[in-house]
């Protein structure tokens, strides 16, 4: 969880818009630095699109995107401080663990003693260890998703992106997941930004809740705040009160 | 063509003339079928006559022909092979920055080997049977089979050009069990993320 005196900004987004044919969006907050912080909101509400303006996959028509307050608006997705896990394709099915993890270091490949060393410490970390030669389709999905950790460990990014990263996974490993994220979190201090759709993994694991309701951003608030919270229908709705 | 009609269409809200471009290459893959080869040959023929003799232009003549005939069986096996395989794996690329060469080397080719393989056997089979264009600029120092085949017909050679057919039906069948059973394997592997 972030530390109370570290309160400066990891990612502002500052009066974004992104038009659609049928859809107008706009985003505006601020998440602190170290800070866990889930986007929630029902399907179509925009989370998807806030997290592509983050990631870079997407350059919003208006605004400034912030990242360590510089605007990266036109920065492409790679050269953006940035580690993205999505819901799935997270992993080349022809390349073995190791491989997938190395393109995280060298998109090129090349990759020395000092750099497999990198691997295997980062496979250890995510409790893979001695997976380096498997293929991916031989791996159960949370070891999969874990592998997309790894890698992104690699990289060594302040901040991380998880796109409904344990949405294939059954309840006792979303668990075993946040757990490893919070551990690495703790490890790493990185800046995290999870879209769910499960209030559990923000009791888990987030220390606030951006929640968005057509293309809206409608709260940004502590998680038990937001977890307290009767007042708006939609929230009710999404919390299951 | 493919990834021209892609970028065309890739902008969140493509306009009247990004719609009109992917929509012209898609449509102008096809136009080919509606003109058979032999027709095909006989414009470029009648174009080039003022420019002297036309079987020095037979070897690059033929080979394009040949082309645009297997442009819409190319188009068709490689365009929803390559549209699944980009949207797999696009956005994972472009997040660890790997591109051009890199991408290539490592992601493209494993992904599309099979199906262009296939594409490549159809066209091989389709241009090895073709008639048209050879018929044309065909010469005594350029002979295809089709042309063989042909000429032995003319000379009521029956015996010889039954095996050129045999011969050349054979290569083909080989060429499409070749392509189509790479597109099975495909069909029977895992997707990009490892899932089956």
């Amino acid at each position: 969880m972030a530390d109370a005196e570290n309160t400066g900004s990891a990612i502002g987004l500052r009066d974004v818009h992104v038009c659609y044919p049928n859809a107008h969006l706009q985003f505006d907050c601020t998440i602190r630095r170290g800070e866990i912080a889930a986007i929630v909101g029902v399907s179509g509400s925009g989370k998807s699109t806030l997290f592509n303006v983050i990631a870079g996959f997407e350059t919003p028509d208006a605004g400034r995107v912030e990242i360590f307050d510089e605007n990266v608006k036109e920065t492409g997705p790679s050269e953006r401080p940035v580690s993205v896990i999505f819901q799935d394709h997270n992993l080349f099915s022809h390349l073995d663990v190791a491989t997938n993890i190395g393109l995280g270091i060298s998109p090129a490949l090349r990759l020395g003693v000092k750099e497999r060393g990198k691997i295997a410490g980062a496979l250890m970390r995510v409790g893979l260890e001695g997976f380096g030669k498997r293929l991916p389709p031989t791996l159960s999905g949370g070891e999969r998703q874990r592998v997309a950790l790894a890698r992104a460990l690699v990289r060594r990014k302040p901040i991380l992106l998880l796109d409904e990263p344990f949405a294939a996974l059954d309840p006792g490993l979303r668990a075993g997941m946040s757990q490893l994220l919070l551990d690495l979190h703790d490890q790493e201090q990185n800046t995290i930004l999870i879209i769910t759709h499960h209030p559990d993994d923000l009791r888990r694991l987030a220390d606030s809740v951006v929640f968005l309701d057509g293309g809206r951003i409608v709260a940004h608030q502590p998680t038990t705040e937001f977890l307290a919270r009767r007042d708006d229908p939609a929230i009710n709705a999404f919390l299951g009160n | 063509m493919i990834r021209a009609r892609q970028m065309a269409l890739s902008p969140r809200r493509p306009g009247t003339a990004a719609r009109g471009l992917a929509a012209s290459v898609s449509v102008s893959t096809s136009l080919v079928l509606l003109v058979p080869p032999v027709v095909l040959g006989s414009g470029w023929f009648l174009l080039l006559r003022p420019f002297g003799d036309v079987s020095r232009f037979a070897p690059f003549l033929v080979i394009i022909i040949n082309v645009l005939m297997a442009l819409p069986f190319v188009y068709r096996v490689l365009q929803p092979a390559m549209e699944t395989h980009w949207g797999r794996t696009a956005r994972l690329s472009a997040s660890l920055g790997l591109g051009g060469w890199n991408r290539w080397r490592a992601i493209d080719w494993p992904g599309l080997r099979k199906p262009i393989l296939m594409a490549m056997s159809f066209a091989a089979a389709l241009s090895l049977g073709d008639l048209g264009a050879v018929a044309l600029f065909g010469s005594q120092d350029m002979v295809t089979l089709p042309w063989l085949l042909y000429s032995r017909m003319g000379s009521y050679r029956s015996t010889d050009a039954a095996g050129l057919a045999l011969f050349l039906g054979l290569v083909c069948l080989l060429l499409t069990i070749f392509g189509t059973a790479a597109q099975t394997r495909e069909r029977g592997d895992e997707d990009i993320d490892g899932r089956r």
